[in-house]
């Protein structure tokens, strides 16, 4: 350490000790560390008291600071904010994994004593709430009294059920103490390689429960006076088969806290304690008020309806850990958003159907957290990004659905799976308003799972136990969008500023080197714009002894359903090769598959010898890979919105020419014919040539395909008769299917009476399912609740009320919002029951 | 108007929303003063929720190990309360209320004096005057 360096440790070190002098002090005169002499708990409840009674963050109904001295608030938040950034940037330095350094999965956050985020920083900041929730979760539970909270104090958190998405989140939460009170809290968490989970890698796939996920570490304690227990130091590595990454991961996250406390040390000289608490109050409830307000500026009050699907298909998947785990899951997400005259915003995901034994379902953490993921990218990009948001939102998540288990036994290693595809009617319900009020350039078809994620782990290059956990996936082709096409192999949502990462830098730490990256064709949706492109990787694995690599994506079904007439991006698919000519193939300088652009070429197949997987699926357990063996990791595009067939064809032919579209595609998709005019390539295109539009051709095919529309086309009305003779006679309808609708009949009693009511089906109406269906369906609906939060704050009661009528309604049938006199009313209020009128 | 409630129990609900309920006007201002007893009222809080439920402004203090009597009654007169609410934890096999220690200190203190209240969960002295 440099002298500097050592200065400040030791600088840190006696303040510390002060300041632990102050709160023991404080604690003999039975006083508690949250302000003016109150117990964190206090403070906390005084704070969810105050804030519902007046509807604005901790009574302050208004802006002092902020009215007086706008100037003055904006330099110090943003201060305050650029502290985060640079604690982001500098501290991501120290860490030794592309997940980190490249791709940049670090998020930081500055929290008020009560947990509530003031400012985030930029990268992962679907973790604006998830620490929220980890530090009341602590104040909830009594953590002042034991094991005690105190300044110097690190604590860590991973655990969904108290607040995170998904246990390969880490996250690190320091107090900040001044003159013996709690002024705030600094909190950092990036995602890690490897969590000790049954299969290698962050976010294993085969597990039916939790304790197949890894190590669950629940919001403990594991240090003080800014050291590291011995007792976690020796703990935490051997539960990972990547110790020295997550050593160096910590240090990263502890680098960004202790750069966040000095700032707020800082902020505190220079402008006084006084000042930055009311700075932390307002800006909480600034970012509150700039939600609503950019939502009564935006959007139309009104319900907003939509669904997504997406699979998980378990059966006859090797390697699964239980045998009733062997089974096929959809996951349903019926989503309503109410907005009312005053801009509140309200989600409900009543129908959701039930969790399974399988890694995706969801914590209202994670839900909360990702959805407001989205939300900052569409609906408060210019306002402060904080917990202001928290406030400003109301969810229903059904306890017991996938989005909400309130059981500590389900698995949550991949909840993004289910969370990013529920989150897709989201997309369309805010499109759908904002295109009613005239802004379009906000539209968005939508950017839902996108991902694969390659993922696995063995004996690497160097003869060690090593995980890999490819990030890739951080740049995607994302929906497009009313005005303009989709970015191409951009960014994903869950992390803005994505980015593929040098393919030098996986190879580092990955024995998975490049044969080929490239555009992927034909996997934006196609729309009068253009959902953008995803891209592929093709991986050979070299010096490795019992290596495992296995998919992780959507494959049959795709959870974005495209905007205005526009068509979903493709979906997943798997390619494997095994036991390969590869090795013979480089000896003799023969040509060997760097891509698959075009799945049904057979190019692939005519560059390689071997046992050769495809599958329309895109999920697969570990699996053993060998030397030369091949993998492709298809990372997908986003969606389309518009009439395919109202798109410039001169734009098709710009696509083929930047190898987003194949020319055979253009036709199929577009009705857009193209001629090929020369065999020598000018422009970046995966298909060898130059392209021009044949106009009259694609005139001519354009009208005799809207031609064959009109033949095709019936009534809504015919339709609906043949789907419910269908639903009602069971026929064409497969078990899966079957079981999803059934799942969510019975968590659903509303959902369940406007199924049958919308189908026409008898009051008694069920789907016969499987016995193996049947016994599924039970086993999981007999385990109950095993909640992990023993005393719930205020706040989750909005997801929890679920008795008779939730706190936020759903309106399945023929109830509307309009029915209800506020944004507080419920419909057990007005004496109306639900699924009546 | 405002108001000491003297908290001995955590789980002293009973007799604060009697108070809340019966005594406090909406909008005056109470004052939760824990003794030492109480390490903290979070959950208590959470229970009643005295704004949401009762539109009543509160803050909470607390007694020192240690503490006398007149700590009681010199925050009652910083305060200016115009009355204090303590508990009743126990009733005699007839029903009245068990008047314990503190409660008679306060009540005998010579620099306070009151109209005594006895409700089913609490004792209230009410229109408080000081004598200093």
């Amino acid at each position: 350490m440099s002298q500097p360096d050592e200065n400040k440790a030791e600088q840190r070190r006696s303040e510390v000790q002060r300041e632990k002098e102050l709160v023991r002090e404080k604690r003999r005169r039975n006083e508690g560390i949250g302000w003016d002499g109150r117990t964190l708990r206090e403070q906390l409840a005084e704070l969810e008291d105050k804030t519902e009674a007046t509807g604005h963050y901790a009574g302050f109904e208004r802006l002092e600071f902020k009215d007086e001295q706008p100037i003055r608030y904006e330099q110090l938040y943003s201060r305050l904010r650029g502290d985060l950034v640079t604690a982001r940037e500098t501290s991501k330095k120290v860490s030794a994994t592309p997940i980190v350094e490249q791709e940049g999965e670090l998020c930081y956050g500055l929290f008020t004593p009560e947990g509530d985020s003031i400012a985030v920083s930029t990268g992962i900041i679907v973790h604006v709430h998830t620490m929220s929730e980890a530090i009341k979760f602590m104040i909830n539970h009594d953590y002042e009294e034991s094991p005690g909270i105190e300044p110097g104090d690190i604590f860590v958190n991973n655990d969904p059920h108290v607040g995170d998405v998904h246990p390969c989140d880490l996250m690190t939460i320091i107090p900040i103490f001044h003159e013996g009170e709690l002024i705030a809290w600094a909190g950092g968490v990036n995602h890690v390689i490897d969590t000790g989970a049954i299969g290698p890698g962050s976010m294993n796939v085969s597990q039916a429960s939790r304790f197949g996920d890894g190590a669950y570490y629940t919001a403990r304690k594991i240090g003080e006076n800014f050291e590291l227990y011995n007792s976690w130091k020796k703990e935490y590595p051997a539960k990972t088969r990547t110790p020295n990454f997550l050593k160096l991961d910590e240090r990263t996250r502890i680098t960004g806290c202790l750069m966040i406390r000095d700032s707020v040390k800082e902020l505190i000289d220079r402008a006084g304690v006084e000042t930055f608490k009311q700075l932390s109050r307002e800006a909480v409830e600034d970012g509150r008020r700039g939600f609503r307000s950019r939502i009564k500026r935006t959007l139309l009050p009104g319900t907003y309806r939509g669904v997504s699907f997406v699979d998980a298909l378990y059966e006859d998947q090797e390697n699964v850990t239980r045998e009733y785990a062997n089974e096929n899951h959809i996951m349903h997400a019926p989503s309503e958003l109410h907005i009312r005259e005053d801009a509140s915003f309200q989600v409900s995901f009543e129908g959701a159907n039930k969790w399974g034994w399988h890694p995706y379902n969801c914590t209202p953490a994670a839900i909360q957290g990702g959805i407001w993921v989205m939300l900052t990218q569409t609906v408060i990009p210019n306002e402060l990004v904080n917990d202001g948001a928290y406030y400003a939102c109301d969810f229903h998540l059904p306890v017991g659905s996938w989005a909400n288990t309130q059981n500590t036994e389900t698995a949550h290693a991949y909840a993004w799976h289910f969370l990013v595809s529920a989150w897709a009617p989201l997309w369309q319900h805010l499109s759908r308003g904002y295109y009613a009020r005239g802004f379009w350039e906000e539209i968005n078809a939508g950017n839902a799972n996108t991902s694969n994620w390659l993922q696995g782990g063995g004996i690497d290059q160097f003869d060690k136990l090593h995980a890999v956990n490819s990030f890739e996936a951080a740049c995607e082709g994302v929906g497009a969008r009313y005005v303009e096409d989709g970015e191409p192999h951009a960014s994903a949502i869950w992390n803005p500023e994505g980015d593929m990462g040098d393919a030098e830098a996986w190879e580092q730490v990955e024995p998975l080197p490049f044969l080929g990256r490239a555009v992927k064709p034909n996997t934006g949706g196609p729309g009068r714009r253009a959902g953008g492109a995803g891209f592929e990787s093709m991986r050979t694995v070299k010096d490795v002894s019992r290596w495992l690599l296995y998919e992780m994506g959507n494959g049959y079904m795709t959870s974005d359903g495209g905007l205005f007439g526009g068509y979903p991006a493709a979906s997943g698919y798997i390619l494997n090769a095994q036991e390969t000519d590869l090795k013979e193939r480089f000896e003799n300088r023969e040509e060997y598959p760097q891509h698959d652009l075009d799945p049904e070429s057979g190019e692939f197949e005519s560059k390689i010898d071997g046992e050769i997987t495809r599958r329309p699926e895109g999920i697969s357990t570990p699996k053993e890979f060998d030397d030369y063996d091949v993998y492709l990791n298809y990372l997908r595009g986003g969606s389309g919105l518009g009439d395919p067939l109202e798109r410039d064809p001169e734009k098709v032919v710009e696509d083929i020419h930047d190898g987003y579209v194949l020319p055979r595609h253009a036709r199929d998709a577009y009705a857009v014919v193209v001629d090929k005019v020369s065999d020598e390539a000018k422009h970046n295109s995966a298909v060898q040539g130059e392209w021009a539009v044949d106009e009259a051709a694609t005139e001519q095919l354009r009208e005799k395909r809207m031609a064959e529309r009109a033949e095709k086309a019936q009534p809504v009305s015919e339709w609906y008769e043949q789907q419910r003779e269908r639903i009602q006679n069971e026929q064409d309808l497969i078990d899966d299917v079957k079981k999803t609708y059934e799942s969510s009949m019975r968590m659903s009693q509303p959902f369940a009476d406007f199924y049958r009511e919308f189908w026409d089906l008898p009051d008694d109406f069920t789907f016969e399912l499987s016995e193996e269906s049947q016994q599924s369906l039970d086993n999981r609906f007999d385990s109950g609740i095993r909640p992990m939060w023993d005393s719930f704050t205020r706040r989750h009661k909005t997801w929890l009320d679920v008795d008779e009528e939730p706190y936020v309604p759903y309106t399945w049938s023929s109830r509307s919002i309009r029915d209800l006199p506020d944004s507080s009313s419920t419909f057990s209020e007005t004496g109306q029951p639900a699924g009546e009128d | 108007m405002t108001t000491i409630l003297l908290i001995k129990s955590a789980d002293q609900h009973p007799s604060v929303r009697e108070t809340l309920d019966s005594v406090a006007e909406p909008g005056e201002t109470v004052y939760f003063l824990r003794l030492p007893t109480v390490r903290c009222l979070g959950e208590l809080i959470q229970e009643v929720n005295p704004m949401i439920e009762y539109d009543v402004e509160y803050t909470i203090s607390c007694l020192p190990t240690g503490y006398e009597v007149a700590d009681v009654v010199d925050f009652a007169v910083d305060v200016e309360a115009d009355r204090i609410c303590i508990g009743i934890f126990e009733r005699t096999l007839t029903g009245k209320a068990r008047i314990d220690d503190l409660t008679q200190s306060i009540l005998l203190h010579e620099h306070v004096s009151g109209d005594l209240v006895v409700g089913d969960h609490a004792i209230i002295l009410e229109n408080l005057d000081y004598d200093q």
